[in-house]
């Protein structure tokens, strides 16, 4: 059983007088433990169909399925408690709640769910030695660099050892250097805790590094590499993604 | 127990790093807290006070009056009240009615019970009712019940009063926080929105939300409680009353505090968790508003502040509609609360009769009277002109008010008056030759001399004396508070004698149609009347008061003799409360031979009554003050909240060319227009709510027709209203601007979230 199914998804938008549609009929499954990106322009619909496979957005029609579980159909409690023990995410800025330090920041997600958090201590000790940012716990978000806050909000999505991480573009504000090291960073993290990771990302060098890459382009959802590397596009196509990316 | 402590940890960062933002919720806090508290404790006090205030002029419970000798050997010598250890009594004293009496007759004998004074009463009744009505079956002896017993035993309508008023707070305050709070969670959704992702639903946010206010609440209450017991103790002090502030009041008033949070908090929240986290995440931007060319406005013209502005107002029409609406409320509660603080000071300034002579409405019997009295025997009568001799005649009384009244519906009879004298909403029928009206809503009422005491008391044009010496009818010429006739001394009124009846007259019709159908099938005599003097100010409720002199009154009514049942009397304004106890006990002494006459001394009573009043009064205008501070609170809360989120909107004209002082500009023709339609829908409600007030009090609170109503909405008290307002909108689009200034430049501005807290 996949861990992530989506069916039809469409999601429109009401802007002035006339209506955008961002996701058009997106179907996508991901098995347990892969790595997928979604490439695309921006504007193509790519975060909008993340927000969506999370459970952050509803969709106008369509389905998500989550181990099974239908999560459009949730009532908003249930999908937040959902949310909160299966999925993780990462946003492109890290959208750190500035009053709480680091620690607390990244305790959040066990606060919400009304966890202790001894249960989480092997786990979190793990965590922040991985992502180097234990001499920074009582650090304020505003007394972080962006590479730190960006760890602190990757710390934050995987304390309650998510089967899912999403991540929209969790390299976009950072410099090459610690975009290359929160990779590094996610996909040991995929190795030590097995889980799955569906990300957006405008970089083709880390879409590179997943298992599939998915293309959206105006709202419409393609694979564009598949597991054993085929990139199912036509030359032409592949260059005229390189340059929507490198807009 | 952890989770609880992580949960208060969570609540004191939210409130404390952004303080700037909550600060308002302190305020907030502080005024719901002080209302409450000056409610409940007010309350809880009040029954205290009064009994403490009734102490200063009774020292008995009950007084049983016009005893004779058997009743008071009975309650003297009773085990009750002899014995130490089976007394739940004591006769404070026994006076005997009348100085000039022979000593023994009668007299008025003093009870205050011990312990629970309620159930001592209780038992007394119990013990002692029927044996005393054996010693004295056709006496006038009867028991009154001193305010201090009154005071206790009307505990449940002043419970049910003061339950009232607690719940009136705090439905007013949980608006109040529900607004202000909804105003945060639309400013500040973005930890909300981070909540969500992190797995947190309503409960969470619930929660969270209740113990910002819990903390902010406990943080308020000691200045909150300490301004309101301050302000009590002065309402208090003022009326001459005992004020204790009561520890359950102030537990009371915290516990109404969470309670009104817990439930103001419930509609925002639940709000900002039927949105998606994505929603709550992404900040409302409005700068597109000033660069798309759909919706841009002419900003380079010299009038771009208001032009521009008065668009944004339409644009943003809807929270402007909530924000002057929610103000215009409260500003308009504290008018509406000032209104009815003025009606009471208006019923505090009645003068209120100090003795009523109520006679019981069997008829008298004349073989059995005559009998009785050769006997020596009390007997049934009603108020005649022997016992208005024996009673002017004492001294200290001010007016006797014999009550006697018949409706002219009832005796087939109507007025006519000239069609220029009808000026109020009556319903009158023209007469054929068209200048007269003729209506039959009016009420016949007896005078004597006796009564120029009483009738001076309200306001009138004419000579009163000269009318009751010339035997001229007095007319009161309004109707509910309102002036509803142009008649002036010396005018004529006609009174219609019903003679005979020619035709069927269909018993179900009433008011107009009932007189049509009279004029068509009767005869009547018209007597024609001058009128010696116009009364203004007594209540008439729907009907024309005529006071008619009693030799001309008894052929209109076709009565032999009027029959007086009830005879308001009023002491001299300096008459005390021991004075007033023996002017009692002498006019129950003058009609001793009036077997049904029934004498309750109010005098005390209506002094203490008339404190209470006062009181409520008093605590009426200070609420009514805490509710108006509620509306710069939120007015500026508001705005700074609103306007920060429009910064973006604001830097992107900054970038274009437009200073700061143009932003102010803007900002400034915001306030000035909102403030002024909310100063407008205030005066227009408070002067609607006023009169709308004004009139109800008059149609049922008249206290049995004794008082007219005359407050309206004051110039100064709509003034300070409109002040408030315009200040407060002025106000706050100061703080907003402030607020901007003090951020970072526009450059940089354009590329933050305009979202709190990033």
């Amino acid at each position: 059983m996949p861990i992530l199914e989506t069916e039809n998804i469409i999601k429109q938008y009401r802007q002035y007088d006339h209506t955008v549609t961002a996701v058009d009929r997106a179907s996508i499954k991901v098995e347990a433990g892969e790595f997928i990106a979604i490439i695309g322009a921006s504007g193509s619909g790519k975060s909008t169909f993340l927000n969506i496979c999370a459970g952050l957005d509803r969709p106008d029609s369509g389905s998500v399925r989550i181990r099974g579980n239908e999560i459009t159909k949730m009532k908003p409690d249930e999908l937040g408690r959902f949310r909160g023990t299966f999925i993780g995410f990462v946003f492109q800025k890290h959208n750190l709640i500035p009053q709480f330090t680091a620690l607390e920041n990244i305790m959040l997600p066990t606060v919400m769910l009304n966890k202790d958090a001894y249960h989480f201590e092997e786990h979190f000790k793990k965590l922040v030695k991985a992502l180097d940012i234990e001499d920074r716990l009582d650090y304020l978000p505003s007394e972080l660099s962006s590479g730190q806050a960006q760890r602190v909000a990757l710390a934050r999505a995987m304390i309650n050892r998510p089967q899912v991480l999403f991540a929209d573009e969790p390299t976009g504000s950072l410099d090459r250097a610690n975009a290359d090291e929160v990779l590094e960073l996610l996909l040991s993290m995929r190795e030590l805790t097995g889980q799955t990771i569906v990300m957006v990302t405008h970089d083709l060098l880390i879409a590179e590094r997943a298992d599939k890459i998915y293309r959206m382009s105006d709202g419409k959802l393609s694979l564009y590499k598949d597991e054993n590397g085929y990139r199912r596009n036509s030359y032409s196509d592949a260059l005229e993604t390189a340059k929507e990316l490198q807009n | 127990m952890s989770n609880f402590r992580r949960d208060i940890r969570l609540a004191r960062k939210n409130v404390f790093y952004d303080f700037r933002a909550f600060v308002w919720f302190f305020f907030a806090m502080f005024i719901i807290e002080s209302f409450l508290s000056c409610a409940t404790l007010s309350a809880l006090n009040g029954k205290n006070a009064a009994y403490k205030s009734a102490e200063k002029n009774f020292d008995y419970h009950i007084a049983v009056k016009n005893a004779n000798l058997a009743q008071y050997d009975l309650l003297a010598n009773d085990l009750a009240a002899k014995y130490e250890s089976v007394k739940y009594y004591d006769v404070v004293r026994c006076a005997a009615q009348d100085e000039n009496m022979p000593s023994g007759s009668r007299c008025d004998i003093y009870i205050r019970f011990r312990g629970d004074v309620l159930s001592s009463y209780s038992r007394f009744t119990r013990s002692f009712h029927d044996s005393l009505r054996q010693y004295d079956p056709k006496g006038n002896w009867y028991i009154y019940k001193s305010p201090l017993l009154t005071v206790l035993s009307g505990g449940a309508g002043d419970a049910v009063g003061g339950v009232l008023f607690i719940a009136a707070a705090s439905v007013l305050c949980v608006f109040f926080l529900r607004t202000m709070y909804g105003i945060r969670t639309t400013g500040f959704k973005f930890s909300y929105g981070v909540f969500m992702t992190c797995g947190g639903g309503f409960g969470k946010i619930y929660s969270s939300s209740f113990y910002e206010m819990t903390l902010i609440a406990l943080i308020t209450f000691i200045p909150s409680s300490v301004v309101s017991c301050t302000a009590l103790k002065i309402i208090y002090s003022a009326a001459g009353f005992a004020f204790s502030a009561s520890g359950w009041g102030f537990i009371i008033s915290l516990g109404l505090t969470l309670i009104v949070s817990c439930v103001s908090l419930y509609t925002p929240c639940k709000k900002v968790s039927r949105r998606t986290p994505v929603q709550n995440l992404t900040a409302e931007d409005n700068s597109d508003y000033a660069k798309s060319p759909r919706r841009s406005f002419e900003f380079w013209r010299v009038k771009i502040p208001l032009k521009y502005e008065l668009a944004s107002l339409f644009r943003f029409r809807k929270y402007y509609i909530v924000l002057v609406a929610v103000c215009t409320l409260f500003a308009s509660v504290y008018a509406l609360s000032r209104c009815v603080s003025e009606l009471y000071l208006e019923k505090i300034a009645l003068p209120e009769d100090d003795c009523v002579i109520c006679f019981d409405t069997s008829e008298p019997d004349g073989e059995g009277k005559n009998e009785a009295e050769e006997n020596g025997q009390t007997v049934d009568r009603y108020y005649d002109l022997e016992a208005d001799r024996s009673v002017g005649s004492i001294e200290g009384i001010k007016y006797i008010h014999k009550v006697y009244e018949t409706r002219a519906g009832d005796i087939l009879s109507h007025v006519a008056v000239d069609t220029d004298a009808v000026s109020g909403a009556v319903d009158t029928i023209k007469t054929p030759d068209g200048r007269e009206e003729v209506f039959n809503d009016a009420v016949y009422l007896p005078y004597s001399d006796a009564e120029i005491a009483y009738l001076s008391g309200y306001s009138y044009d004419g000579d009163l004396n000269s009318a009751i010496n010339n035997g001229e009818i007095l007319i009161c010429d309004t109707l509910y508070g309102k002036r509803s006739f142009e008649i002036l001394p010396g005018d004529t009124i006609k009174i219609a004698v019903f003679d005979t009846q020619r035709r069927y007259i269909d018993p179900s019709l009433t008011g107009t149609d009932l007189l049509k159908r009279q004029l068509k099938a009767c005869d009547f005599t018209y007597m024609e009347y001058k009128v010696g003097a116009v009364i203004h100010d007594m209540p008439c409720g729907g009907e024309m008061k005529i006071f008619i002199p009693e030799d001309e009154y008894r052929p209109l009514c076709g009565l032999d003799e009027i029959e007086y049942r009830r005879v308001e009397i009023g002491y001299l304004d300096e008459i005390d409360s021991d004075q007033a106890d023996r002017l009692e006990a002498r006019i129950s002494g003058a009609l001793a031979g009036y077997g049904n006459a029934k004498i309750s001394g109010v005098h005390s009573s209506a002094e203490l009554e008339s404190e209470l009043s006062r009181n409520i009064y008093a605590l009426l205008r200070i609420t009514s003050v805490i509710l108006l501070l509620a509306v710069p609170v939120m007015w500026i809360f508001s705005q700074m909240t609103f306007c920060y989120k429009r910064g973006k909107e604001f830097s992107v004209l900054e970038y274009i060319g437009l200073g700061k002082k143009t932003v102010f500009k803007l900002l400034t023709v915001d306030s000035l227009v909102t403030g002024a339609i909310g100063a407008a829908l205030y005066t227009i409600i408070s002067l609607a709510g006023c009169s709308a007030l004004r009139y109800l009090a008059n149609r049922f609170l008249t206290a049995g027709g004794r008082i007219t109503y005359y407050s309206a909405a004051k110039p100064a008290m709509i003034f300070c209203g409109v002040c408030v307002l315009m200040i407060s909108a002025f106000a706050g689009s100061a703080a907003a601007y402030h607020n901007y200034k003090r951020n970072i430049g526009p450059k940089d501005r354009l590329n933050v979230n305009v979202e709190f807290g990033e």
